[in-house]
């Protein structure tokens, strides 16, 4: 059986999940073991044009030159992966559609040579192609990534439970951060990275994005109760999924 | 009755971690649970613990058989165990709630191997409540608070000393081997403590076979967000979900998890249909599998009235306060 062929692409973001990616040095031999990774700029100099089994994409999408790109990747991947948070949901370049400014604004007020320039709103990549796997969290879990190549190669759908947050860490036996008055986005936002901030004392920032079912406009109304101002709460919901209309709840609750 | 004093306890317990593995409660931080005995550990017989011993028959993850694939196909469950396992200081209603899961996995044509296993090494030594806390209510669910029914062994508090007496085969064994360590008291068993949360739980039954269709489920399911630390702490939740982890390309092994039915996921099938979409008919099928569905099939209550839930819910969620609400509802014939 012929290896499937891997190919790894950047949009707006900070390349963090594809370092995910090499930073799996226990397993990351056998990795290329099973997989042709035939385009993966970051880690290769020789890279082969497709098509491809496996496409991963990381980043939003933030220009019209990306938007092109994007279609063409979908053309020539079988399978393709929204990796990380930015990809899955806009992620932290998303903040940008709602900071209340123009495009050319923004441009102006970021750059200096804007000639060359020409923004639009940053989205997840399921905006505009269709999407067949997600891989949530900023950066993205190494953990269900590997899941994610396992299952591919035995040609079964990888367990991704949306459940929240809290279900992990309920079997952490964590005490609850919002009861301590601190704010924690867990109770909306989707299991997999085995709640690490909150078993670390510190509230979950929802980078995953919404859990299934989740009650944003409630745990919003919980912030406020627990002294967070109406911005800050906006802020919450707004920071990694914001473009999503679970955390819009959130953000338009108050 | 037998009796040992309180100062004589670590000597009697290091002569019961001879007979097998003992767990004991223990408190560490905010949370109290079983533990395996060791001579210097902190024994907290004051409450019940946070933790139910629920995980030392029924662990939050198991491995069921590691399997291979290859010119023969092989299935290997792990080796039982042979040590006895004997828990110490197990409230009442904890002992009710293992009654309870010995009905869902030894009877009615499926018995689960795995439980039974430990189930069968499992010496259960009882201490009768004498102070009830502001969250219990199992006098209410049909448990005696004093004396365990189930327990192998009941020990009653008499200020100052222990009392034993042992209830089974497997109690009169153990007894025997720390008979040097008692002595004769002349103390009674204590009385029943008062309870500060009264539940009614007269006619519930017969009420919500006929509220499967009612606006309170609505009501009391608008503030769960779902988060299953009830499901996770109750003595008696036994759901689980199997999966399987390929450790390598032809062999890895299959395991089970704790799984809870208050999350979206729990009841989603093949083909994205989902029979409980809402945290509603959730809310509603925890309640009535509590209340309804167990006594229907087993003639008992799934809920022992340990209080758990209603301590640790971030959320503020009240299965006692659902009891109590029932009493305004009225049904029709």
């Amino acid at each position: 059986m012929a290896k499937p062929t891997v190919a790894f692409f950047k949009f707006s973001s900070c390349a963090g999940c594809q370092l995910s990616v090499l930073n799996l040095e226990p397993v990351l031999l056998d990795l290329v073991g099973t997989i042709d990774i035939r385009y993966f700029v970051m880690a290769k100099r020789e890279n082969f044009e497709g098509p491809y089994t496996i496409g991963f994409v990381e980043g939003a999408v933030t220009s019209p030159k990306e938007l092109l790109e994007l279609k063409k990747i979908r053309e020539e991947c079988s399978i393709l992966v929204a990796m990380g948070s930015c990809a899955c949901h806009g992620g932290l370049p998303s903040i940008k559609n709602y900071c209340g400014m123009t495009q050319k604004e923004m441009e102006e007020k970021v750059y200096t040579e804007l000639w060359d320039l020409n923004s639009i709103p940053a989205y997840g990549i399921d905006y505009y192609v269709k999407v067949d796997a997600y891989l949530r969290g900023c950066p993205m879990d190494k953990g269900e990534f590997v899941e994610l190549v396992k299952s591919a190669l035995k040609g079964v759908n990888p367990l991704f439970r949306n459940h929240s947050i809290c279900n992990e860490c309920k079997l952490k036996e964590n005490n609850c951060l919002l009861l301590q008055g601190i704010p924690c986005m867990g109770p909306v936002t989707a299991a997999g990275c085995g709640a690490q901030c909150p078993s670390r004392g510190r509230g979950c920032e929802g980078c995953r994005g919404p859990a299934s079912d989740c009650n944003a406009a409630s745990l919003a109304r919980t912030f406020a109760d627990i002294g967070l101002s109406k911005d800050d709460v906006v802020r919450k919901f707004r920071k990694y999924a914001g473009n999503t209309p679970e955390f819009s709840k959130g953000a338009e609750a108050l | 009755m037998k009796a040992v004093s309180k100062e004589k306890l670590p000597a009697l317990l290091e002569e019961l971690a001879k007979e097998g593995t003992l767990y004991v409660p223990s408190s560490s931080g905010d949370m109290s649970r079983f533990v395996p005995w060791k001579s210097d550990i902190q024994i907290d017989l004051d409450h019940n613990t946070t933790m139910s011993l629920k995980g030392i028959l029924f662990p939050q993850t198991e491995v069921l058989y590691d399997y291979k694939f290859g010119e023969e196909n092989t299935v290997e469950p792990p080796p039982p165990g042979s040590e006895k396992i004997i828990v110490f200081g197990v409230r009442p209603c904890d002992v009710q709630a293992i009654r309870c899961l010995d009905e869902v996995f030894l009877t009615r044509t499926y018995v689960d191997s795995y439980y039974k296993e430990k189930r069968e090494r499992l010496i259960i030594i009882s201490l009768g409540c004498t102070v009830a806390e502001d969250t219990c209510f199992c006098k209410d669910m049909g448990v005696n608070p004093v004396e365990a029914e189930g327990a192998d062994m009941v020990l009653f508090d008499l200020d100052g000393e222990y009392g034993f007496e042992e209830k089974t085969d497997k109690g009169k064994e153990i007894a025997k081997k720390i008979a040097s360590q008692l002595s004769e008291t002349s103390k009674k068993k204590p009385e029943a403590p008062s309870f500060s949360l009264q539940v009614n739980s007269k006619g519930i039954v017969e009420k919500l076979q006929k509220m499967f269709e009612r606006p309170i489920w609505e009501e009391v399911s608008q503030k769960c967000i779902g988060c299953n630390t009830c499901a996770y702490l109750c003595p008696t939740c036994h759901c689980f979900d199997i999966n399987s982890k390929n450790t390598e390309a032809m062999k890895g092994y299959k395991y089970r998890t704790w799984d809870a039915c208050l999350g979206k996921d729990y009841a989603l099938m093949a083909g994205g249909h989902d029979v409980r979409p809402s945290k509603v008919e959730r809310i509603r099928n925890r309640y009535l599998h509590k209340l309804l569905f167990f006594q229907e099939r087993y003639g008992m209550f799934l809920c022992t009235g340990c209080g758990r839930c209603l301590r640790e819910c971030p959320a503020g969620m009240n299965i006692a306060g659902f009891i109590n609400q029932l009493e305004g509802v009225t049904v029709d014939g």
